[in-house]
């Protein structure tokens, strides 16, 4: 077909082509450059260091635990914008992917004007519950929840929409109420949105650097996650940040691969 | 058990109002064209949609009335929709247990009970399969089990066979008039062909317009309809006039006399089978004559349909032969007449 349309309009313009090229320049060639200076010979050495592990683990543990709070509480508000009526519901899923567009740092401010100990929230969290999150742990989850939680939504809101709202009066003639039909037929009918949504929450989480940072600061073991230990290494150990980053490629990839396959294919019910 | 269903619907662009008695002895038939308020009528009893006004009780219980709405999954109606609706993540068993299951039946239980409707409808070879590997046929039979497994007081059915092909749409409306007079409870099926309604009903509702305009056995409407879709629907002509001892005079000019010495406002109907047609003006005894141009020429079993533009829209069944005499085409101009004692004239 492509190849038919060029015979029969003529190549493609170079005031085009020139423009797409600089583009693909732009795209392509950073990530190939990390793997260019890559320093495969001491690349497992600068992957198990014990830093790096440390910044490993934490990465894995705050991520994984930030997209299941994200699917606990963004399912559920995703449902909420696609299937009740409400006054404000606009205004509503305008603030919830606010997240989306808003700088991180500015988001990590946000976050420390909300949760810090002299905070909107944080006050509260201290004097009644003795909690602090601002340069926890738990503080690093929070802030990746806040700027990976819209992606979620949205991904989830759009599979809650496209999938048929009639299987729901169907559920209900059954006999099932709004929560068992949630249960048992919107959800698994959405779930290859949710599940992909579910990635790119993570994979968003992953990356995230400037909230944490802001609102964290970056401690070895507590809040030192992976892209703040690659930038802390950038500063010293120049092999290992590429080594580093090179780990990050390589899974953004492997979550680009997946998305792909789910969303050029779907699942087949 | 009963139903009655006394309600309006009303929205911007069309207004429905139902006074519907039913009880589980009759089938009933809810028929009309697209629009009438069919779907509507469903909706609005198995709680799918808000009532305006009046109420809707099943079996005593009030489901729905001023200030009132029972949601549906409370109201223990059975619905099977046109285009069955199978849970597309679940196996034809797990659909049918889901009724049961949503009621808080335990999953063994459930499954035993799912296994028995499956049975009665011949379902049990397809347990295991998914409703996307199912036929039109077999799907609409999964969606009838899934309705009956959940025990309901009311069953709807919303054009239950207009999506199959014409071999699983008999099959179905055999099963449908089978399972429908042994089921315990009410039963309404809208229908779009007469074959649905004279098959699977024992009594037909007419809807025209949001409103009930009949109600009677099935061969009683048929034979005497009060609509033009149900008089298509039966193959019928029918005109609506007023008649002065047996001479009805049409609203759109002319007249048309019937043997029957009825006066007032009647409908009167012929079957196209009693219409004859000329090339020329035709003498002789016929008294009801018109002249027209022919509108489409179609095959209707052995014979010709012809429908006609003349002061009456008219359909004509006529032999080949006949056809092959008068070299009819679309646009010529032809003459049909049909005797009085052929036409049947009713009190509308």
């Amino acid at each position: 077909m492509r190849s038919e349309r060029n015979q029969v309009f003529g190549r493609a313009p170079v005031a085009l082509i020139l423009p797409a090229v600089a583009a693909v320049v732009l795209l392509v060639v950073p990530p190939l450059a990390i793997a260019v200076r890559a320093p495969w010979s001491s690349l497992p050495e600068h992957l198990t260091s014990p830093a790096a592990l440390t910044a490993l683990r934490l990465t894995l543990e705050t991520t994984l635990a930030t997209t299941a709070i994200c699917l606990f509480v963004g399912v559920p508000l995703a449902w909420i914008l696609a299937r009740v009526t409400f006054v404000g519901r606009r205004l509503l899923r305008a603030l919830v992917t606010l997240p989306l567009v808003l700088p991180p740092v500015v988001g990590g401010v946000a976050l420390l004007l909300a949760f810090g100990s002299n905070g909107v929230l944080g006050r509260y969290l201290d004097q009644a519950f003795g909690i602090t999150l601002p340069f926890t742990t738990a503080g690093v989850v929070v802030a990746q929840t806040f700027v990976a939680l819209p992606f979620l939504v949205i991904s989830c809101e759009g599979a809650f929409r496209a999938s048929d709202a009639r299987y729901d009066d169907a559920a209900a003639t059954l006999g099932a109420s709004r929560w068992v039909t949630f249960r048992r037929v919107t959800v698994p009918l959405a779930l290859p949105g949710i599940v992909s949504g579910a990635v790119l929450c993570w994979a968003r989480a992953l990356g995230e650097f400037g909230a944490t940072i802001t609102f964290n600061g970056s401690f070895p073991g507590t809040t030192r996650t992976m892209p703040s230990f690659i930038y802390y290494q950038l500063q010293t150990d120049l092999d290992s940040a590429i080594a580093l980053s090179l780990l990050m490629i390589v899974v953004s990839v492997a979550i680009l691969v997946l998305l792909r396959e789910r969303w050029l294919h779907g699942i087949t019910p | 058990m009963t139903l009655a269903a006394h309600f309006a619907v009303r929205r911007p662009q069309h207004t429905t109002e139902i006074d519907l008695d039913a009880t589980a002895e009759q089938v009933v038939g809810l028929i009309g064209p697209n629009g009438a308020g069919k779907s509507t009528t469903l909706r609005a009893i198995a709680g799918l949609l808000q009532i305006s006004s009046g109420s809707i009780a099943i079996a005593g219980r009030d489901v729905a009335g001023p200030g009132r709405h029972m949601p549906p999954n409370r109201r223990r109606v059975g619905f099977v929709f046109q285009d069955h609706l199978l849970f597309p993540h679940l196996t034809v068993r797990q659909n049918v247990a889901f009724g049961p299951r949503a009621h808080g039946v335990r999953r063994s239980d459930a499954d035993r009970l799912a296994r028995s409707w499956m049975e009665r409808l011949d379902l049990a070879p397809l347990a295991d399969r998914r409703p996307g590997q199912l036929s039109g046929g077999q799907a609409q039979r999964v969606a009838i089990a899934r309705a009956l497994a959940s025990d309901p007081q009311v069953l709807l059915l919303d054009e239950p066979t207009a999506a199959l092909d014409a071999a699983a749409a008999m099959g179905l409306r055999t099963l449908l008039r089978d399972h429908l007079r042994a089921f315990a409870g009410v039963s309404i099926v809208v229908t779009h062909t007469a074959l649905d309604a004279m098959v699977i009903a024992d009594r037909l509702v007419v809807i025209d317009q949001g409103r009930i305009v009949q109600t009677g056995a099935p061969a009683e409407v048929a034979a005497r309809p009060r609509t033009q879709h149900v008089a298509a629907l039966v193959g019928l002509n029918l005109v609506r006039g007023t008649a002065d001892a047996g001479a009805v005079v049409l609203p759109a000019g002319g007249s048309l006399v019937a043997a029957e010495p009825l006066s007032g406002s009647v409908f009167a109907s012929f079957t196209p089978s009693a219409v004859s047609l000329f090339a020329t003006r035709p003498t002789g005894s016929p008294r009801n004559v018109w002249t027209g141009t022919v509108v489409s020429l179609a095959p209707h079993g052995d014979a010709i349909r012809v429908q006609i533009d003349a002061t009456l829209p008219l359909i004509a069944d006529i032999t080949p032969g006949a056809l092959a005499a008068l070299d009819l085409r679309p646009g010529d101009p032809i003459w049909a007449s049909v005797k009085a004692t052929e036409v049947s004239i009713y009190a509308a």
